[in-house]
């Protein structure tokens, strides 16, 4: 039966895992695209898992995520909660029979509990949608939208010259909301990288780097503004983070 | 001049940035809603208003205030700004009565600025439509004649289901008086359908009126209401009734009776709720004499009968009539602007064709006015009939004028001394002291400005309307 499996490098489960299942069945899937998970059959994630020297349970966010995309795919968890169901088995009562335990779990579009072990991924990841109060990143970004939108249309129109729109616009209300918006997304982005959107993480990335570049950079300022287009790849990004928002991180929320 | 924007958002640093950007426009912020009404006795072109006013909240508090804005401003477009996605949250704005809605997540300044203009466009012509419409039919007469007659109209405005008939000659401002009663009556937000009998073709009167079904009859193409039916809940107006035929007299009165109407290629009735007002230049008594009219429809029609008077038997309305055309024009009916015998002879003039004939000769005298170059109104600018005319000589043109000069100064001391009194009453409000006299405040503003105009001395009588008003000498 094939079978993936995504496991600490170096955990006390590493040796548990090892003996357990045969080599050629273990693959680390951190960072890995969708497209390598065609013929999936089920996944194995051990919990609690380690970003940034914190134990996080990341396996709901990846239920949810098979459950849109590979809505057949068996998702078994393992960790050392004293917690056993048809889909979560204690690394301290390892079944004798995987295959057949296997068979018995329930496919990812069933409803099934999964014991949180460590901080919750989910939650964590909620702070970096929520903010506080007007700082939420949607707000941050549609306020960062709007100032570009504007300074664009200003210079396309011949309103306003590239330094008046630096003057007025860029540097009061671009420069300091955009410090913080790469300042949370560096906090957080280590986090993604153990989760399966990362892909579209690391696009918006790229994205963020070129805007990045258009703030840090001293000379041609105005070509960089003209061919960078900002307005738009602001509009895209806040496209994908609300898409993730509302499939993984905060799906209530979307629900009215 | 740049439009006026209120923009009431918690945001300061949105409200620069579009300040910035929107530079054809003046913006008023409001932080808060507290501090949003402290200015809204303001006049502003466009309200923007964010759903979310507290920040610490994720409440739309914002809906809330939409229903006040629209009774405190209810031309003013009002548009509610949102950061908050989901669509049945706009469905909530526009049933609290918000007329657009803009949510920041898609804020782009051209799409933005294309809507600014078009609902401020669109109520700067709904305003021009509706000023238009209010000064074609506005009732102008102070004597104590038309005073008598508003007064009559008011009282019959308070019974929807009567039937009154004007009569007067032509032009004297029957169909003014008829829509006066409109403005006035419980009908007023219902239709008003102005129909002249004497201008339809005979074999068309009846479809005209009472509509048609299609192929009725040959020519009959498709389905035609009828004026009966768009008047329906409103009032209809029929002008010349002298002129119908026997067959829609019969009609008429069959409607009177029963509130049905037959349509035309159909056999059924068809109830409707209309107000009938009619008016005639003819003596009807007299067509009913000759067999030309019938005699249960006219009294049926005569119950309640307003006459109106020509216009040169109440000189005063002659002068206030020619002053409310002229300053249109921007033209004050006094010496400065108009030769003293042209005024002489705009007051002294009988006027056979009454308030229609005067405001044409008005519309003639301005046009002339630009024809010739003119800066100042002369003999010139006068149509022919009225160039040479004096009914009286010198010394009685004379007489005639102090008279009515000395009835003028009358009437502005009564109307001046009531408007003094009740600015006393309620300390210069300007509102209030309007709704002790059932006038408005545009009303009051009307007159103070009026008599100002006729005799400035006079005003130092009066300190309160001197203050309030702002009149210096």
């Amino acid at each position: 039966m094939k079978c993936k499996l995504i496991y600490q490098r170096v955990d006390v489960a590493n040796v548990l895992i090892k003996k357990y299942f045969s080599y050629e069945n273990i693959l680390d899937i951190t960072k890995k695209k969708l497209d390598q998970f065609s013929e999936l059959y089920h996944l194995v994630i051990i919990e609690p898992y380690k970003v940034q020297n914190i134990y996080f349970t990341i396996s709901p966010i990846w239920k949810r995520h098979l459950a849109i995309h590979l809505p057949e795919t068996k998702l078994i968890v393992m960790g050392f909660c004293n917690f056993q169901s048809r889909n979560y088995i204690d690394l301290l009562n390892l079944p004798k029979d995987f295959n057949a335990y296997v068979k018995n779990a329930l496919t990812v579009s069933e409803d099934w509990e999964i014991p949180i072990d460590g901080a919750d991924m989910q939650e964590y990841l909620k702070r970096f949608f929520e903010g506080h109060g007007t700082q939420s990143l949607i707000s941050k970004l549609n306020r960062l939208q709007t100032t570009f939108n504007s300074a664009e249309t200003l210079i396309k129109t011949g309103e306003a010259t590239f330094q008046e729109v630096q003057n007025e616009l860029l540097i009061p209300f671009g420069k300091s909301e955009w410090d913080g918006l790469i300042k949370r997304w560096k906090n957080y982005y280590p986090y993604f990288e153990y989760l399966p959107f990362y892909p579209q993480i690391e696009e918006i990335d790229k994205i963020l780097k070129e805007i990045s570049e258009f703030f840090t950079c001293k000379e041609n300022k105005l070509d960089l503004f003209l061919k960078l287009n900002g307005s738009k790849k602001l509009k895209k990004i806040t496209k994908d983070l609300l898409e993730i928002d509302r499939l993984y991180i905060r799906p209530e929320k979307y629900q009215r | 001049m740049r439009p006026n924007i209120l923009i009431i958002d918690d945001d300061p640093a949105f409200i620069s940035k579009l300040r910035f950007a929107f530079k054809n426009y003046l913006f008023k912020k409001a932080l808060s809603w507290q501090s949003a009404t402290s200015i809204l006795k303001n006049n502003f072109d466009l309200i923007l208003l964010d759903l979310k006013l507290n920040p610490d909240s994720d409440e739309l508090n914002g809906l809330e205030y939409i229903k006040y804005l629209k009774d405190a401003h209810p031309d003013t477009p009002l548009v509610v700004v949102t950061a908050d996605e989901a669509t049945d949250t706009v469905v909530k704005a526009m049933k609290e009565g918000a007329d657009d809605f803009l949510r920041k997540s898609e804020y782009d300044l051209l799409t933005w600025q294309k809507k600014f203009e078009l609902l401020i466009e669109n109520k700067r012509l709904a305003k021009q439509v509706k000023n238009y419409e209010q000064e074609q039919f506005i009732f102008i007469g102070e004597s104590p004649e038309i005073l008598e007659i508003k007064n009559t109209l008011r009282i019959l405005a308070e019974n929807p289901d009567i039937t009154v008939l004007i009569t007067g000659e032509t032009g004297v401002g029957k169909e003014v008086a008829a829509r006066y009663l409109h403005q006035q009556s419980l009908r007023k937000n219902g239709p008003f359908v102005a129909v002249n009998l004497s201008s339809i073709q005979e074999n068309l009167i009846e479809s005209a009126l009472f509509g048609h079904k299609k192929g009725a009859f040959t020519g009959a193409n498709y389905e035609r209401e009828g004026y009966f039916r768009k008047a329906n809940e409103g009032i209809l107006f029929l002008d010349e009734i002298g002129d119908i035929s026997p067959e829609i007299q019969i009609k008429l009165l069959r409607f009177l009776d029963t509130k049905k109407i037959q349509i035309v290629g159909d056999e059924k009735d068809v109830q409707l709720d209309v107000q009938i007002i009619a008016a005639t230049n003819q003596d009807l008594a007299n067509l009913v004499k000759e067999g030309k009219f019938r005699s249960d429809l006219y009294f049926r029609l005569k119950n309640f009968q307003i006459e109106i008077p020509p216009l040169r038997t109440r000189c005063s309305d002659i002068s206030l009539l020619l002053d409310y055309y002229l300053s249109k024009a921007g033209i004050s009916l006094n010496e400065d602007n108009i030769e003293k015998n042209v005024i002489q002879n705009l007051l002294n003039y009988h006027w056979p064709g009454n308030v229609r004939e005067l405001k044409n000769v008005v519309d003639s005298i301005l046009l002339k006015m630009r024809i010739l170059k003119k800066v100042k109104i002369d003999l010139d600018c006068l149509p022919e009939e009225l160039k040479n005319y004096s009914s009286l000589n010198e010394k009685e043109l004379s007489d005639v004028q102090t008279e009515q000069n000395d009835l003028l100064k009358q009437q502005a001391v009564t109307e001046l001394t009531a408007i003094e009194r009740s600015l006393a009453k309620t300390f210069g409000q300007k509102q209030a002291a309007g709704e002790l006299l059932s006038m408005s405040a545009d009303q009051l503003r009307y007159r103070v400005l009026k008599w100002w105009k006729f005799f400035p001395k006079i005003i130092d009588k009066f300190p309160n309307i001197k203050r309030y008003y702002k009149l210096k000498d």
